[in-house]
């Protein structure tokens, strides 16, 4: 199971799969507020992915990873020192580099 | 070496699992179209295609792999219950399957598939679609031609251009999966940014996203807007898969200037890949490294570095990188990648798959056995006859009776091995009533009744050819038409029954129709014109012994198929295969009723029970299910009718034959004649030898070699004190 369930935040460790989509929906739309925390995710599913920008769930943790750090801060609002969290998620951003 | 067998061994595995699959597909679909709301029928279709599909992924078969896809986009729909499946889809999709099966023997045999198989996948292909999006219910946007001239409205990002490498061309890609693309297991995510040469991403919602209550994660909503370095040729390759969610547009104007402190993220990927490797235990050599390392570097215009040992390509590759720590984890392709292995692995059944061959051997051995077996009780006789010790003799036999227990188990054991049930013999007839009768606008409704019989392999595999000759003559020339049928008081759709049961050592296999039957008159007519039997003794025979003539060869030719209402399209051909299997065949019509064509075989063909017989001193044997009854009868009840012989037993005239004259040999005279009273087909006939012998299991071999075209005989055998029984084919004979 790449995704842990705490009492108000999702925890998605390694490649979060398309099995993940819709219980992490489920945990989203269960009470508006409940955060992400991206720090240990490797790669998401496009389905996981999806969730996470229609239902914009503020994220706690960025991802370590470089690599999926550099894309999905280009559509999700990431908190890291680089950018503070935009108002409105998946804005379009030029591709970051290093 | 070992790579290649083992692609070879995963590639054979493949095939093997989607014939199977296919064979699964073909059936579901059958049932679907019967009952289109049969839930269990579509999810079977829809797995058995998810999983050729899943499978054909492993190699490199995008014509395959395009086709089945679209396919199970279609599937998918009618699953979610927005298409209904009908003929005409059924039509599609089971072409659709011939195309595959059609490509996956290809594959087995040139590991390839030829060039135009991605044209006909294209075609169909594109026919699903035209089924999907006719309901109205638009998916996705229709994707332009993916000419030179498409541009892209985002295109003019800045960021495009300084993300790319001074002075090269790039090709922008608006990727659009499809919204049911989840189902398929694809990851758009993983697609998009696998793209060669890619240096730009984005991902934008296709449509605004919905309020959150109305979110479905598995529709999938998104467009990636890609920009890429590589050429069209690698890019269209790249979505070989999903030609038509993809536009491939030019971004003009070549990007002004790039920075040279920094890899854009396809090169940074790579380069971190060569990290892995380089970490990778077990690594002999680095040289392949070096080279990917080199030929990034070129392709970005910097510095290679020097080739040498791991330690300093390692210090190059995190100078590229900037950072000592390159991601180690497992990447996100290779996921996927395993959990695939992972579910092939489960699908492995408890079965062995051994060789025919080696069973056949173990067969034979199992025979000699018999044979060498065989050979006690006459060491009985003999240690009582010729060296008179009873008690010997009484011991021999004990542990013959032991012997022969076992044998006799390990026959059964090994007999039973060779069994197949007979329901996978049924299961390519549903396609091929279906395909007929759909041709022939006729309604038929097939029940197969096998439930557990079975029947050796050999048996099986012989009698498919023979079946669906029947099958076809039902079809053809027994069953009507829907008016026909109603005007004849009947229930429009026809019901064609095939049926398998075991009645003691034989399997019973019988072909009914509820059809117009046999017209005796025809039949008898045909058969004089074609000079089968003369006019005269075509009028004597009954109803019931007419329509037995469409078995006589020549009795149906392939130009007379049309003309001729009745049945008879190679029924002697059926005939033939299955005498050749030691069994018989029947038919049996009522006018206006239907047909029951019935075949009676053995249920193995490996052992062969024989009566011998004695004739001038020498043993011959006669097949034991020939034989009725033997009886003895004074020479003078022999009754001489013209050039025939008969006798009357039990009230029955029975006409017989004597052995001697059939062999060529000289006339035995007896006043106690033994007869044996065979019944051939329908007929009974007496068969007068010298002496009766005794019942025996034997291997029969057939004649091989020179002899192998002698008729008359079906084989020998070897008999347990080393005499050969010649084994006497007298249904060719009489």
């Amino acid at each position: 199971m790449a995704v842990r369930f705490a009492r108000d935040k999702a925890v998605i460790e390694g490649h979060c799969t398309v099995e993940e989509a819709d219980a992490l929906a489920s945990f989203l739309l269960a009470k508006p507020g409940r955060k992400v925390d991206l720090a240990a995710c490797t790669g998401l599913h496009a389905a996981v992915l999806q969730c996470l920008m229609a239902l914009a769930p503020a994220v706690a943790k960025g991802p370590q990873d470089a690599g999926l750090s550099r894309w999905l801060g280009a559509v999700l609002a990431l908190p890291s020192p680089a950018h503070d969290a935009q108002p409105r998620p998946r804005r379009r951003k030029t591709a970051e580099r290093t | 070496m070992t790579e290649s067998t083992e692609a070879a061994q995963l590639a054979a595995s493949f095939v093997e699992e989607a014939r199977a699959l296919l064979e699964e597909a073909g059936e579901a679909l059958l049932t679907l179209e019967r009952d289109p709301d049969d839930a269990e029928a579509i999810n079977a279709l829809f797995r058995a295609v998810h999983s050729i599909k899943g499978a054909a992924g492993l190699f490199d078969l995008p014509a395959l792999v395009h086709l089945v896809h679209a396919g199970e986009d279609l599937l998918g729909a009618m699953r979610e219950g927005r298409l209904r499946m009908d003929g005409g889809a059924a039509d599609e999709l089971l072409e659709g399957l011939d195309h595959v099966g059609r490509w996956i023997e290809e594959f087995r045999e040139a590991g390839t598939l030829a060039p135009e198989a991605m044209a006909i996948a294209r075609h169909h292909a594109a026919a699903y679609r035209a089924r999907l999006e006719a309901p109205g219910e638009s998916v996705r946007a229709k994707p332009v031609a993916t000419s030179a001239s498409v541009r892209h409205a985002w295109a003019g990002v800045a960021a495009i251009r300084t993300a790319a490498p001074t002075g090269t061309a790039v090709l922008t890609i608006e990727y659009v999966p499809d919204a049911a693309c989840f189902f398929s297991g694809d990851d758009p995510v993983q697609i998009a940014h696998s793209v060669p040469g890619l240096v730009w991403s984005e991902i934008v919602p296709r449509e605004a996203w919905p309020a959150p209550a109305d979110f479905d994660p598995y529709v999938c909503n998104l467009v990636f807007r890609l920009a890429s370095t590589a050429g069209r040729a690698a890019i269209e390759d790249h979505f070989r898969y999903t030609p038509d969610a993809v536009t491939i547009g030019v971004l003009d104007e070549p990007v002004a200037e790039a920075p040279a402190d920094a890899l854009p993220p396809l090169a940074r990927e790579l380069v971190a890949a060569q990290a892995r490797a380089l970490g990778a235990a077990g690594r002999a050599g680095v040289a392949d490294v070096a080279a990917t390392l080199a030929n990034v570097c070129r392709s970005l215009g910097l510095a290679a570095p020097a080739a040498g040992d791991a330690a300093s390509l390692g210090a190059a590759i995190d100078a590229l990188l900037g950072e000592p720590d390159a991601a180690r984890e497992e990447t996100p392709a290779a996921a996927p990648a395993a959990a695939a292995t992972a579910a092939r692995h489960e699908a492995g059944e408890r079965t062995l798959r051994v060789e025919q061959g080696r069973i056949d051997a173990l067969m034979n051995l199992v025979g000699e056995l018999v044979v060498a077996k065989n050979a006690l009780p006459f060491l009985a006789r003999d240690a009582e006859t010729r060296f008179g010790n009873r008690e010997l003799a009484r011991e021999i036999k004990d542990k013959y009776a032991v012997i022969d227990r076992i044998t006799r188990q390990m026959q059964g054991a090994v007999m039973d091995i060779r069994m197949m049930p007979v329901a996978d013999l049924f299961k390519r007839f549903p396609r091929l009533v279906r395909d007929i009768a759909r041709k022939q606008d006729k309604q038929v409704d097939l029940v197969l009744e096998a439930e557990g019989t079975q029947a050796d392999k050999n048996v099986i595999e012989a009698l498919a050819e023979p079946l669906t000759h029947i099958l076809r003559n039902a079809l053809d020339h027994g069953i009507e038409g829907p008016e026909a049928r109603r005007a004849a008081g009947k229930p429009e759709a026809a019901t064609l029954r095939l049926v398998a049961v075991q009645e003691g050592d034989s399997v019973i296999i019988e072909v009914i129709d509820d059809g117009r039957g046999v017209d005796p008159a025809r039949v008898r007519a045909k058969a004089v014109e074609r000079g089968l039997i003369d006019a005269p003794r075509a009028a004597e025979l009954t109803d019931a012994q007419a329509v037995q003539l469409v078995f006589l060869p020549g009795f149906s030719t392939a130009e007379t198929v049309s003309d001729l209402s009745g049945r008879g399209v190679g029924m002697d051909a059926v005939r033939t295969v299955v005498e050749r299997l030691g069994g018989a065949v029947t038919l049996d019509s009522r006018a206006g009723e239907g047909t029951r064509v019935t075949l009676k075989l053995p249920l193995s063909m490996a052992v062969t029970r024989v009566l011998t017989v004695d004739l001038a001193g020498q043993a011959y044997g006669i097949p034991m299910e020939l034989v009725v009854e033997t009886v003895r009868i004074p020479a003078q009840a022999i009754r001489r009718l013209k050039n025939a012989e008969a006798i009357v037993l039990r009230d029955q005239v029975v006409p017989v034959v004597r052995l001697r004259n059939l062999l060529g040999m000289a006339p035995h005279a007896a006043t106690l004649e033994a007869v044996l009273i065979l019944r051939i087909g329908e007929a009974t006939i007496g068969l007068v030898i010298d002496e009766f012998g005794t019942g025996m299991d034997l291997i029969l071999k057939p004649f091989a070699g020179i002899l192998a075209g002698m008729s008359g005989f079906s084989g020998t055998a070897v008999l347990g004190d080393g005499r050969v029984l010649l084994v006497l084919n007298l249904k060719e004979m009489l």
